[in-house]
């Protein structure tokens, strides 16, 4: 079975480390990230984003199989560091360094 | 201009009877411009002049602030839907009373609340956060308590001596709900809660709360005393300045920076307040990712919504000037509830205070459940940009708090769309040191 579905097999490389399942660790992953390396990813997703997320609708959001599951924990690491990319250009504002130690879930969200 | 309400065009401020008062400031187009009177000038009662830092940083004060007003006051603790069914409960944490508290809905469907004590020695009962019992037993010796908070079972009981139960029973704490917020109260209260609400839950009658399955959830414990984390949420000044990186020409325009917002409404110790965001905000070109989110599904930060209003259909009492600007609605129940309503989702803020200089924040948004990946994508985006925005306000929470403890400043000063600020630092003066004769809005 594939990691990713078949037409993303190609974004394989970058879900070891972005395709996390919760809110908090996809927090972390970006403020421990350089901007380089943030910038990359945003890359490398973003020009595909609208055409994934179109692909994704087809299915049902609460019976997602596994490797849509990923793509999707992909694209909700895109949401949080298109934040560093589009609108800061560093991964955590360095008046707000506290965002990594909040408490965060949005779990119920699906 | 200011305006009466039923009679547009004339200036003045309006005390209504049932001790409420409005102030407006007029919308052009889709524009508010800032105006040259002060709304403050509706509330005559809470002053112009600069206010004492000594409610902020005097432990003093604070322990006054724990006996006689989160002792004494109805408290939100939970809303109605995190205890659907019989036996569902939470266990929720009320620190300025060291009080623990048991939420619990019995076969009758009726949620109670219990202080969350064993009767036999004092142990706590319940150590989980939340759950599903037929009943509470105690670990240490195995007492027992059904959910009406009744002793079931005394194991040994042959032992004890004239032992009564009914005086065994849990602890009973008052407990109301009003629209599915939960509010319990320690002392015996001196209002139901609907009336202690009073106007506030005139204005928030309708909102579709229930709409909001999905909650995301953020908290903190902040190095920050409770009224300044509370203010953080009462103005919208601070939003060009301190949320500039984050919040970018979307809630001020060239021609109004001031953070005026279209009017607000006191109700005794509660208040709420319209704000406007700017129309005109589109992201950059090359914000693709911010372009897609606002695509699929608004939000209150990916996304101003100016320019539609359907949910006051709803909830007449929201935007009640009708601005074609108005993009959410900013309300406060006093001592430590923020609601923060918008049409699509809503958030609340509840703010406990550990010591005077530390308070524990809980933060919820109340989202849809989305049905597609595409919204779940959006929702993402919103809270990770509401999260970025939340951490500007806690550094400055905790670097105000900070600066305030030295001393230096014995006073601080309020511009007119900091009324909030006056009038919660004007509430708990009234509550901690109520003086005869000082024109109340609190009682």
């Amino acid at each position: 079975m594939p990691y990713l579905p078949e037409k993303y097999a190609d974004l394989e490389q970058f879900c070891a480390e972005w395709a996390l399942e919760t809110s908090q660790e996809r927090h972390l992953k970006r403020a421990s990230s350089s901007m380089s390396e943030l910038q990359a990813f945003y890359d490398a997703i973003t020009p595909r984003a609208a055409e994934i997320l179109t692909y994704l609708d087809t299915f049902p959001l609460d019976a997602l199989p596994a490797a849509e599951r990923r793509l999707l924990n992909l694209c909700l690491s895109l949401a949080d560091v298109s934040l560093s990319v589009e609108k800061y250009r560093v991964p955590l504002l360095p008046d707000a360094p506290y965002s990594t130690k909040f408490r965060a879930d949005t779990s119920a969200l699906g | 201009m200011l305006k009466r309400p039923e009679k547009r065009g004339l200036p003045g401020p309006r005390v209504r009877a049932d001790n409420t008062c409005r102030a407006e400031h007029a919308t052009t187009g889709t524009q508010t411009m800032a105006d040259t009177r002060p709304l403050t000038q509706a509330f005559p009662f809470l002053g112009t002049g600069p206010v004492s830092t000594e409610p902020y940083t005097s432990p003093e004060f604070f322990e006054l602030e724990k006996e006689r007003i989160f002792r004494r006051e109805w408290l939100n603790l939970a809303r109605d839907e995190e205890l659907p069914n019989p036996g569902d409960f939470v266990v929720r944490e009320i620190e300025p009373c060291n009080a623990s508290i048991i939420l619990v809905r019995g076969e009758d469907r009726v949620v109670r609340a219990f202080h969350n004590i064993c009767s036999h020695r004092g142990n706590k009962l319940v150590f989980a956060e939340k759950g599903t019992n037929s009943s509470f037993m105690c670990r240490y010796h195995g007492w027992t308590y059904g959910l009406d908070g009744a002793l079931k079972l005394v194991t040994a009981q042959d032992k004890f001596f004239n032992l009564d139960r009914a005086d065994c029973a849990l602890p009973a704490v008052h407990c109301e709900t009003w629209s599915g917020f939960i509010f319990v109260n320690l002392s015996q209260p001196r209002q139901s809660l609907r009336e202690f609400l009073g106007g506030w839950a005139d204005f928030a009658t309708g909102y579709p709360f229930e709409r909001g399955t999905a909650p995301a959830y953020m908290s903190y414990e902040l190095k920050a005393n409770w009224k300044i984390a509370v203010d953080a949420f009462q103005e919208t000044y601070h939003l060009g300045y301190l949320h500039r990186k984050t919040m970018r020409n979307m809630y001020f325009t060239p021609q109004d920076h001031s953070g005026s917002f279209l009017s607000i409404d006191l109700y005794g110790p509660h208040r709420r307040y319209s704000v406007w965001a700017n129309g005109d905000y589109k992201p950059p070109e090359s914000a693709t990712v911010e372009h897609l989110a606002r695509r699929f599904g608004r939000n209150i930060n990916a996304g101003a919504t100016a320019g539609e209003t359907p949910i006051t259909d709803l909830c007449p009492g929201l935007n009640p000037t009708r601005a074609k600007n108005w993009c959410w609605e900013n309300a406060f129940v006093f001592p430590n509830l923020v609601v923060t309503f918008t049409p699509e989702i809503w958030i609340l803020s509840r703010f406990w205070p550990l010591a005077q200089d530390r308070t524990r924040w809980e933060n919820i948004t109340f989202y849809p459940k989305p049905k597609t990946a595409s919204e779940r994508f959006s929702r993402e985006y919103g809270f990770c940009h509401l999260r970025d925005v939340a951490a500007e306000d806690v550094d400055t929470m905790e670097g105000t708090t900070k600066a305030l403890l030295s001393g230096a400043r014995k006073t601080m000063h309020l511009q007119d769309s900091e009324i909030g600020v006056r009038h919660l630092l004007h509430t708990v003066e009234n509550y901690v040191r109520p003086k005869p004769g000082r024109a109340v809005a609190a009682e």
